[in-house]
C-alpha cells in the first residue's frame, strides 16, 4: 500500500470515529450548555472543517457518513441528509481545491451557509406543516440561535481538524 | 477531459443513485430501517455510557468537594475514602433506582393489565425544539410505535419511531402529538397537541374544546383512551387557562404537565394493556 493511501485510510477512520463520538456527545441532554434555550449542532461544523482540507471524493464520503448521522439525529427519512451533505462535501472539496484559499475566514463563511441549509432543510422535512406563524417563531427562537452557536464552535472544529489533517498526512512536518 | 466521462462523475452518479435508493427504501419501510438500526447499534452503547456519566456528574461533584476537605489526610485514608466513594455511588444509584421502581410497583398494582418496559432517556437532537427524546429500548424490548410513555407523575409522550435498540418519543409538548384527553371533572374531551411557543415553558395545549365548555383552571386532564392506542385515565396535567385561538378559530386550554418533560431521565413504556387496539367510540351515538 502506498504511503499516501495509508494516510488517507487512517484519516478516514479518524474522521468517522470523530463523527460517531461527536454524534453521541451532542445527543446527551444537559451536556452541551444551552444558550438562548438551544444546543449547538456539533456535527456540521466538524464536517465542514474536515472537508475544506480534503479532496472532493474523500469529502463526498465524509458527507455520506455525517449525513446518515444527521438523518438519525433529526429523524428524517434515511438518505435525505446523506445525499445533501454528500453533495455539499463534494462541492466544498472542489471549491477549496481549485478556487478558494483555505483559511479560517473562508471556511467559516461556508460553515454558516451550510448550517443555514441544514436548518432550512430540517424545517422543510419536519416542520413545514406547522404553519407560517410557527415557522417564523421557530426561525427566530431556534434556528438562528443554533446557527450562531454552532458557528462559534466552528473555530474549535477548524483548528482541531486542521491538526488531524497535518498529523495524519504526508505533508506533516 | 470531459467531466461527464470521468470516473469522478461515475462515482458521484453512483452515490446519488444509492442515496436515492436509501431514501425510497426508508420511505417505504417506515416502521424500522436497516440504516438507522446500524447507526443505533453503534451509537446507543456510546450514548448510554455518556448519559450515565452525565447523570452521575452531580454525585461526583459532591465527592470532589469532600475530597478538598480531606486534602490533609494521609494517603491511606484517601485510598480508603476512594473505595468508599465507589460504594456510595453504587448505593445512590441503587437507591434511586429502587425508589423509581417502588413508585412503579404501586402504579402497576393499580393498573394490573399494564405491561411495562423500563427505559432511560439517552439523547435528544440539538436541533430538536419539539421536546422529543430518545430512549434506550426498541423493538427488541417489545416497544412499538404509538406506545404510551409514562413516569410516576403521568404521561410524558408517545413512541414515534422504533429501532431495534432505541426509540424516539414525541412528548405531550410536541405539536406532532395528538392525544385524546378528557377533563376529569366534566368529562369534556379534546386533543392534547403542543405548541412551539409553549415548549420552553413546559406547557402544552388541549385543543378543539367546545365553546360551551365548562373547563376551569386547576382541572385535571387525563387520557381518554377512546382510540384504544393509549390506556385511559393516565394523568397528563392541569389546566392553567382557557383561551380563544384566533389563528385556529377555536378554544383551547393551556395545560401544565405534572412532569417536567425536559428533566425526565427514566421512563416506562406501556407496551400492552387491557383494551389495546379496541376503538371505544359508539358509532351509533
Amino acid at each position: 500500500m502506498k504511503k499516501h493511501d495509508f494516510f488517507l485510510i487512517l484519516r478516514l477512520c479518524v474522521y468517522i470515529f470523530e463523527f460517531f463520538l461527536l454524534y453521541s456527545l451532542e445527543q446527551i441532554p444537559g451536556l452541551n450548555a444551552e444558550i438562548c434555550g438551544v444546543r449547538p449542532l456539533v456535527l456540521v461544523p466538524f464536517f465542514v472543517s474536515a472537508v475544506v482540507f480534503e479532496s472532493e471524493i474523500f469529502s463526498l464520503g465524509l458527507g455520506l457518513v455525517c449525513g446518515i448521522l444527521v438523518d438519525v439525529s433529526f429523524g428524517t427519512v434515511p438518505g435525505c441528509f446523506m445525499l445533501v451533505l454528500g453533495l455539499i462535501g463534494y462541492f466544498i472539496g472542489i471549491m477549496f481545491k481549485y478556487f478558494i484559499k483555505i483559511n479560517l475566514f473562508s471556511a467559516m463563511i461556508f460553515n454558516f451557509v451550510i448550517l443555514s441549509i441544514v436548518c432550512f432543510l430540517k424545517n422543510c422535512f419536519n416542520y413545514s406543516k406547522l404553519g407560517v406563524q410557527n415557522n417564523f417563531y421557530v426561525w427566530n427562537n431556534v434556528f438562528v440561535p443554533i446557527i450562531c452557536y454552532s458557528g462559534v464552535l466552528f473555530v474549535l472544529a477548524y483548528f482541531f481538524n486542521r491538526y488531524i489533517y497535518y498529523k495524519f498526512s504526508e505533508k506533516r512536518g | 477531459m470531459n467531466f461527464f466521462k470521468s470516473n469522478q462523475f461515475k462515482i458521484l452518479l453512483g452515490v446519488i443513485l444509492i442515496a436515492l435508493g436509501i431514501i425510497v427504501y426508508g420511505s417505504v419501510n417506515t416502521e424500522e430501517n436497516i440504516f438507522t438500526n446500524i447507526v443505533s447499534y453503534i451509537t446507543v452503547p456510546l450514548q448510554k455510557s455518556f448519559s450515565n456519566l452525565s447523570n452521575s456528574a452531580h454525585d461526583f461533584d459532591y465527592y470532589f468537594k469532600e475530597k478538598d476537605e480531606l486534602k490533609d489526610e494521609n494517603e491511606k485514608l484517601k485510598k480508603e475514602i476512594g473505595e468508599l466513594r465507589d460504594t456510595v455511588i453504587d448505593y445512590y444509584d441503587v437507591k434511586r433506582e429502587n425508589a423509581r421502581f417502588a413508585k412503579y410497583y404501586d402504579f402497576k398494582n393499580s393498573n394490573k393489565s399494564f405491561q411495562f418496559v423500563s427505559a432511560a432517556v439517552i439523547g435528544s437532537s440539538p436541533g430538536e425544539f419539539l421536546g422529543e427524546f430518545v430512549i434506550d429500548c426498541g423493538s427488541k424490548s417489545g416497544i412499538s410505535v404509538n406506545d404510551a410513555v409514562i413516569t410516576e407523575n403521568g404521561m410524558v409522550g408517545v413512541v414515534s419511531q422504533v429501532n431495534s435498540v432505541s426509540s424516539k418519543v414525541k412528548t405531550i409538548l410536541s405539536p406532532k402529538a395528538n392525544i385524546g384527553a378528557l377533563d376529569s371533572r366534566t368529562a369534556e374531551s379534546g386533543i392534547v397537541n403542543g405548541s412551539t411557543e409553549k415548549i420552553k415553558d413546559n406547557l402544552t395545549k388541549m385543543k378543539f374544546i367546545s365553546s360551551q365548555s365548562d373547563l376551569k383552571n386547576g382541572d385535571i386532564i387525563s387520557t381518554s383512551g377512546l382510540s384504544g392506542m393509549y390506556p385511559k385515565n393516565l394523568k397528563i396535567g392541569k389546566i392553567l387557562s382557557v383561551d380563544y385561538d384566533d389563528y385556529e378559530s377555536s378554544y383551547y386550554a393551556t395545560v401544565e404537565p405534572f412532569e417536567n418533560i425536559k428533566d425526565v431521565k427514566y421512563v416506562f413504556v406501556v407496551t400492552d394493556f387491557q383494551g389495546k387496539g379496541e376503538l371505544k367510540i359508539d358509532l351509533n351515538k
